[in-house]
């Protein structure tokens, strides 16, 4: 993580530095917040509350290089708490039920991701991203959202960049047979009420 | 992918704050930074990316607990520090005098363990004391009050001395010896000092004539005082005498921490004082030197007469350092009054020498004198003196002791002086170089400030010839 322990800067630069990484940051990490959270006010509180932590955080001597993964990474850690607080859905039983293995070479390339990507309507997508298991949608969402790298996704999540790749050709997919599932869906209605 | 890379995120865009949840996190956020600030020592200057959040149309005053402390601090710092520095300078009827007595002096005396630093502390207590009403009188603001208070404090301080002196005195008698011979050394000093007249400055006539009258006043302000003191140093002599003569190595030991303290002190007061002063102190630090050798001398011959030469020795270290602590800033009296010189052989001889021919010098000015006299009474008179003054000068080559010599030159030069009074023509240039300066100024009888010893002395002439 892109934080040391030294005590170069002063006082001043770190409080100016920090607000900066307010006004930089805040709208993305509540976008991603309530995106996974689906609740407004909750994403608001969590944002807040990765704000208050980097903040101790620096308070305590560290000085951050880089906000922004140290920012996600906290705001990460927070949403798992909050599943954890709702108990909706286990994370540990999702892992379970769904499985992730080392994936196929279709899942782990990146083409193919690609190619899988060109054939779903991204603004569809967007709207069925909350039917998917929060494993895909986390990472879907870091990837097309926030626009993270793979390697930077797996240190979020702490996964091999396989697993992260895996999640995201596995999350496409299911949006892809989500939306496909959905237009089948509205076919049949017309058709019916033809 | 890029296509529907794009897509989501431009979709997504449309999930965002609003300006008003922005706001409203940015001062929670700002305001949880302020709560718990950067460690000081992190926090060099504080400056706020964008002070829009400050600018609101209302503003929330948060008073920090650390603010709490600091002024808790800072009061702690005024009461404990600033207050009883600044109380150190106050004399009676300042608003910090009372801090200075019963907080200030009773710490320090609280923290005098043994009784013997009690008796020096209360010695010390003393001698503020004489010092602020010392101060006082300059100044013109010892009023009968005051000096009536300061006499209380004095006879407070000297009794608790002498109540510890007493106490010492059933656990180590040579050190409750010591202890009041340092005690009562003081007081004298004290005493002297209050008593004595102030020298006047030199060629400031104007000056001396106002002193003259102002010491008329100061005297009878610190009569009060004085008594007190006086009180106080019968009581000690009273008590101190079943005492017994101190140990010679215990009583040397104090004398050379005394002499050590003297020399420390004309150290400090180097460039400070005049050179004059500074000359005197170090012959009378000279003078206490050359005593010690000749009091080791003579104890190798005489123990008891060695202690008591030494004691004496342990007096004169006393009042020196007194009269340079404590005396000498004032002016208030000459040092040879309370430490007078002490002549070794050669200067003795020389000044005995130089009597002599001042008695000659006199005699013969008296006689040119005599010649131009035209009033015969006065010339009767003058001739008559002329004969004493010659029968002084047998006795003056006679003898070769030197306070034989020295009293009667002083004798000559007494009636010398008179008979000059008298004579018309104008007083003789010879003056004796070693006696102290006698007393020949007189008060004008106007007792107006401007009259200047010149005009006294020719006012009273003219007083005669009538």
């Amino acid at each position: 993580m892109a934080a040391r322990p030294k005590q170069s800067d002063t006082g001043g630069d770190q409080e100016a530095r920090f607000l900066i990484a307010f006004d930089e940051f805040s709208d993305a990490l509540f976008r991603h917040a309530s995106m996974r959270l689906s609740d407004r006010e909750r994403a608001i509180d969590i944002v807040h509350d990765t704000y208050t932590k980097v903040w101790a955080y620096v308070r305590s001597g560290y000085d951050i290089d880089n906000f922004r993964p140290f920012l996600y990474k906290v705001l990460n850690n927070l949403i798992i708490d909050e599943y954890r607080k709702r108990k909706e859905y286990s994370l540990d039983a999702l892992m379970e039920v769904e499985g992730v293995d080392e994936g196929s070479f279709d899942e782990l390339s990146e083409s193919n991701a690609e190619s899988m990507a060109a054939t779903i309507d991204g603004r569809k997508a967007f709207e069925l991203l909350t039917e998917l298991p929060d494993q895909y949608r986390e990472v879907i969402l870091y990837r097309f959202v926030d626009q993270l790298g793979p390697r930077e996704i797996s240190e979020l999540i702490e996964e091999s960049e396989n697993v992260v790749s895996v999640r995201i050709h596995r999350g496409l997919k299911m949006l892809r047979d989500k939306i496909e599932a959905k237009e089948a869906d509205a076919a049949g209605k017309r058709s019916k009420t033809i | 992918m890029k296509r529907f890379s794009e897509q989501l995120h431009k979709k997504s865009t449309t999930v965002s704050l609003r300006a008003a949840e922005k706001r409203a996190l940015r001062e929670r956020v700002v305001s949880y930074m302020e709560y718990h600030p950067l460690p000081t020592e992190m926090k060099k200057k504080r400056v706020f990316a964008d002070a829009s959040a400050l600018t609101e149309d209302y503003r929330t005053i948060r008073i920090p607990l650390t603010w709490f402390a600091r002024v808790a601090a800072g009061m702690a710092m005024v009461v404990f520090v600033i207050v009883p520095v600044l109380a150190e300078r106050a004399v009676p009827g300042d608003s910090l005098y009372a801090v200075k007595v019963r907080f200030n002096e009773e710490v320090r005396s609280t923290l005098s363990f043994s009784t013997s630093e009690k008796v020096v502390w209360e010695t010390e207590r003393l001698n503020r004391r004489i010092a602020e009403a010392r101060l006082l009188a300059s100044e013109g603001k010892l009023t009968e009050e005051v000096e009536a208070d300061v006499a209380a404090a004095v006879r407070t301080h000297a009794d608790e001395a002498q109540r510890n002196i007493a106490i010492l005195r059933s656990v180590d008698a040579d050190e409750a010896t010591l202890a009041s011979i340092a005690f009562e050394t003081t007081l004298e000093v004290q005493s002297a000092s209050l008593r004595a007249p102030s020298a006047p400055e030199d060629g400031a006539m104007l000056m001396a004539a106002a002193r003259m009258i102002d010491e008329e006043e100061t005297h009878e302000q610190t009569d009060l005082l004085n008594s007190a003191l006086q009180d106080s140093l019968a009581n000690n002599s009273a008590s101190n005498a079943s005492s017994t003569l101190p140990g010679f190595e215990r009583t040397m030991a104090r004398v050379e921490q005394n002499t050590t303290r003297i020399y420390e002190l004309l150290d400090s007061i180097e460039g400070v004082t005049a050179k004059e002063q500074h000359a005197d102190v170090t012959r009378r630090a000279e003078d206490i030197e050359r005593a010690i050798g000749e009091v080791v001398a003579l104890h190798q011959q005489d123990d008891t007469a060695g202690r008591q030469a030494l004691v004496a020795v342990l007096q004169r270290t006393q009042r020196l350092i007194v009269y340079m602590t404590d005396v000498a800033d004032t002016n208030a009296v000459d040092l040879e009054s309370i430490v007078p010189v002490v002549l070794t052989d050669v200067e003795e001889e020389s000044a005995i020498n130089e009597y002599r021919a001042t008695i000659a010098e006199q005699i013969a000015q008296l006689e040119i004198a005599l010649t131009g006299e035209p009033n015969e009474e006065i010339a009767d008179k003058a001739q008559a003196v002329l004969e004493t003054l010659r029968v002084y000068h047998d006795d003056a080559n006679e003898s070769s002791d030197y306070d034989e010599v020295r009293a009667v030159a002083e004798a000559a030069d007494a009636i010398t002086k008179d008979i000059f009074m008298l004579l018309t023509i104008l007083p003789p240039v010879v003056d004796l170089i070693s006696i102290p300066a006698s007393s020949t100024s007189t008060k004008t009888d106007t007792g107006t400030t401007t009259a200047t010893s010149t005009e006294a002395t020719a006012s009273s002439t003219n007083q005669v010839d009538v």
